[in-house]
């Protein structure tokens, strides 16, 4: 997957207030099973749509929401980075919450979907102000850490450490690490002579 | 003065970026058939190869099915699909594969502890949130995703942000009939399932030097379902003695020089940590989970939603709706719970210890008429173990089927599933809506509270059955 640049999502929100929302009801465990990761959309959440449950009536919208709002604990559970991967080809760019899981939240990044926190009072804002216009048009900006409805209501967001970063760069990590490849080597080198039970699995 | 968190932490860190971000080196990568095909696909499109061979290993786990022909009918076109991509991938990299027709093929955080390639002081990943249960052995063990597997095979490294670190104290001693699993439970239920985020949980205390390797297995495994990425516990005696007889290779050969580098591998001092929870063994008592939340637990012996009344209107919203789940009412004797499955296994509880728990109180028994029993060993050799030991004939005479190893009904990937409506009692680790099969309902035990509810056809606290 090649990397992008993300600095902003702009577009409507879906919400899903509920606590531990976990990665089994994202993407339900017997999809897994499936060796691509593209076309994973058709899945998300697979089990609450056959349930007819509220929370999933966003996917029948014509355009999906291209942020979703969660409550806390969202995504936590299994690594499946599949949950993002089909969040990811629905078409949702950003996800926000009270608190994540944190292989979910990173999983995000990995996948140019940018996990955000609000602070308790600025989720009740902003839950008030989609109750009251679901259709409002947000946009999240990354470099100033913004969240803005209409009538110039704006909240802070906040991304894990070394998020922000991740987002705005269009490099590939692998790419990046390799830069440090003198410092693997050494790391190599200090475990084959000083700690040679760790130099490989026997 | 630093944590053991800290002291693994620094001796692996490779570099620290502007963000903050640090480097960290990983010396184990396991690798199973669920979490790795599209990275296996991604770094062969990006012209890429494995970094370091010999610091990965394969094992096939979560498809696999569980009926002694599985060598040769597959149901699940799928799961073959899946397993078969592991072979053509590990193929093409040369990575070791521990196959379906291997004597050590098992469930990944199962098979990597019994063959002695977790060591004190390591690093290890793996595509899998249960992967923390490897810090049993005192190292710092997480679950990735796809992306990072794909990172590490390349790199042989991970970005990481340093957690904060959680001491959790534990004291006092468990009382008989009283395990590992249900100090997960506790432990959980005390914490939240979100109060581990962003933290590294070591577990200390006399109650945790007390507990098994195993145990700390079991321990470690759900460190996950309390939000956390790693649960540690410091390498002592009982680790050396565990691995003394299990290091292959170059671990073999140089053990006791690794036994005193492991020394030093403890947490200076308790104020280290950056928060602290204390919890006393001697108050745990055999627990079984109500909800769909790994916290949602009470005493075998207690009631569904015990202390759980609560003022705050969503965490209301959300007990209805788990209730509503799970075909029960507030309020309701956990023992008048009837249970349609009983089934013994996953890498929090498919030990050969776990097994021997669950035989001493089945054995000279019948499981009640109507309940389904399983037991899915985690690994061959637990498997072959415990029948040289007698204990698959206990379990069979008990009226259990005993089965080959995988995930298997933990997941419900490769076959084994609780159908809508059922109500299963599982010594596994996620209770979450739909786990283990769309529509199906899971309570959490240990193995002999499994064993004892098998037997009563209810949820039953296991003393009641010991002598």
């Amino acid at each position: 997957m090649r990397k992008r640049s993300v600095s902003s999502v702009q577009g409507q929100a879906a919400v899903l207030n509920r606590d531990d929302i976990d990665t089994d009801a994202l993407f339900p465990g017997r999809f897994l099973r499936l060796t691509e990761r593209s076309g994973m959309g058709r899945h998300l959440l697979a089990d609450w749509r056959a349930e007819g449950r509220a929370e999933a009536g966003f996917m029948q919208r014509a355009e999906p929401p291209r942020l979703l709002l969660g409550a806390r604990n969202f995504g936590c559970g299994s690594s499946r980075e599949q949950a993002v991967w089909a969040l990811a080809d629905y078409g949702v760019q950003a996800v926000l919450a009270l608190s994540f899981g944190d292989i979910f939240r990173n999983n995000c990044v990995r996948n140019d979907i940018v996990a955000a926190t609000l602070a308790p009072d600025d989720h009740a804002a902003l839950l008030a102000a989609l109750a009251a216009s679901p259709q409002a048009e947000l946009r999240l900006d990354v470099p100033t850490r913004t969240l803005s409805l209409p009538g110039d209501l704006d909240l802070p967001i906040a991304l894990a450490e070394g998020h922000a970063e991740e987002l705005l760069s269009a490099e590939d990590p692998i790419a990046r690490t390799l830069h440090f490849s003198d410092a693997l080597r050494a790391y190599e080198a200090r475990v084959r002579s000083g700690q040679p039970w760790l130099a490989s699995i026997d | 003065m630093a944590t053991l968190f800290d002291k693994i932490w620094e001796a692996h860190r490779l570099a620290r970026n502007a963000a903050g971000d640090e480097l960290i080196y990983i010396d184990r990568h396991l690798v199973h058939e669920v979490s790795s095909p599209q990275a296996f696909t991604a770094m062969a499109e990006a012209g890429r190869g494995l970094r370091s061979l010999a610091r990965h290993v394969a094992v096939q786990d979560h498809n696999v099915p569980t009926t002694a022909d599985r060598l040769v009918h597959i149901a699940s076109p799928e799961s073959a699909a899946q397993i078969e991509a592991l072979r053509r991938n590990t193929r093409a990299t040369g990575m070791r594969l521990l196959d379906l027709d291997d004597p050590r093929q098992g469930i990944v955080h199962v098979v990597a502890p019994e063959q002695g390639w977790i060591l004190p002081g390591s690093t290890v990943a793996c595509g899998d949130s249960h992967t923390a249960t490897l810090g049993a052995l005192g190292a710092l063990a997480c679950g990735v995703g796809t992306s990072e597997v794909e990172h590490l095979m390349s790199t042989q490294s991970l970005w990481m942000q340093k957690p904060r670190t959680l001491g959790i104290a534990i004291e006092g001693a468990l009382g008989p009939g009283v395990y590992a699993k249900d100090l997960a439970l506790a432990v959980i239920h005390r914490i939240g399932t979100g109060g581990g985020v962003g933290q590294a949980i070591e577990y200390h205390g006399a109650a945790v030097r007390a507990l098994s390797i195993e145990a700390r297995l079991t321990l470690c495994n759900m460190t996950i379902e309390a939000g956390s990425r790693f649960g540690l516990v410091a390498p002592d005696a009982t680790t050396v003695a565990y691995l003394r007889d299990r290091v292959k290779g170059a671990a073999h050969e140089h053990f006791e020089a690794a036994v005193r580098a492991w020394k030093d591998l403890f947490t200076d001092r308790p104020g280290d940590y950056d928060r602290r929870e204390q919890m006393d063994a001697s108050t745990v008592v055999p627990s079984a989970t109500w909800g769909t939340s790994p916290a949602d637990s009470a005493a075998l012996t207690g009631r569904v939603a015990d202390g759980m009344r609560t003022d705050d209107e969503t965490e209301r919203k959300r007990i209805a709706a788990a209730m509503a789940y799970m075909g029960l009412e507030p309020g309701q004797a956990m023992a008048s719970v009837p249970i349609d499955i009983a089934f013994i296994g996953s890498c929090t509880n498919a030990r050969i210890e776990d097994l021997r728990a669950a035989a001493g109180v089945l054995r000279g028994r019948h499981i009640a008429s109507g309940v389904r029993g399983l037991v899915v060993p985690g690994s061959t050799q637990v498997k072959q173990a415990a029948e040289a030991e007698g204990l698959a004939q206990v379990f069979v005479d008990a009226g259990f089927e005993w089965r080959e190893s995988g995930c298997s009904m933990c997941i419900g990937m490769n076959g084994d599933s609780v159908a809508p409506g059922l109500r299963c009692a599982s010594t596994s680790n996620r209770n979450f809506e739909n786990r283990q099969g769309p529509g199906g309902r899971t309570h959490l035990l240990s193995p002999a509270s499994v064993a004892a509810s098998a037997l009563r056809g209810r949820l039953t606290d296991p003393r009641e059955l010991m002598a």
